[in-house]
């Protein structure tokens, strides 16, 4: 604490600012003279400043509020028109992913022809197929030099 | 902030009144004393009663 222990109350007002008229003078003047107190003073001020921190000041007065709130009313324009270009990028998404889910539908149904007209020629290939061997079959076991279309048959088996 | 506002809470309310008075006011300690009626010493001890308690919760 300070030295001059008699001032410590003065130096405490000065700090807030609650110091007047003659008392103030003459704390100034002893300051001016004494490094101790003026530690102690601006200890006092670090202090002070800690109050500024608590918002248990004086509330704002109530028209500012209103102030705020009509200037923000009177720009609705300035707060609509990025609004919607933020909006945009957004509302983008569901449609790219929509036209993604075409693409995909497109690309699958192809896919499901070709696949099915695939396995539609694979049938009737391996019908045909069964169709030689029963032929061949019959020609085997049947005399032979029966018939033109068995050795043609006997032929198209073994090629 | 809460460390402030929780000290000045603690405080004495004559205390923090008369401290709220001279910083936020902008009251000198003879108008504090006629406002509130009190002796000019109290007010003064009372100010540095309070910056004191503000400076001991900021030293802890």
């Amino acid at each position: 604490m300070s030295a001059h222990e008699q001032f410590a109350d003065d130096l405490a007002m000065l700090a807030t600012g609650a110091l007047q008229g003659d008392e103030r003078v003459a704390i100034e003047k002893h300051l001016e003279g004494c490094s101790s107190c003026r530690r102690e003073l601006d200890e006092m001020r670090g202090d002070t400043a800690l109050l500024a921190l608590s918002a248990a000041g004086p509330a704002p007065p109530a028209r500012s509020r209103e102030r705020l709130l009509k200037a923000i009313a009177k720009e609705p324009r300035a707060s609509k028109s990025p609004a919607p270009a933020r909006r945009r990028s957004w509302t983008l998404v569901p449609w790219f992913a929509a036209a993604v889910f075409a693409l995909a539908a497109v690309f699958f149904f192809r896919e499901s022809d070709r696949l099915s007209r695939r396995v539609a020629e694979l049938q009737s290939e391996s019908s045909q197929q069964r169709l030689q061997l029963e032929r061949a079959r019959e020609c085997a076991a049947s005399p032979r030099g029966l018939s033109s279309s068995c050795a043609q048959m006997g032929y198209l088996a073994l090629g | 902030m809460e460390k402030v506002r929780g000290t000045l809470s603690s405080m004495p309310t004559a205390q923090r009144s008369a401290l709220e008075m001279a910083y936020f006011e902008g009251l000198t300690h003879t108008e504090i004393a006629a406002k509130t009626g009190e002796p000019l010493g109290t007010i003064k001890t009372r100010i540095r009663a309070g910056l004191m308690a503000l400076r001991k919760a900021f030293e802890a």
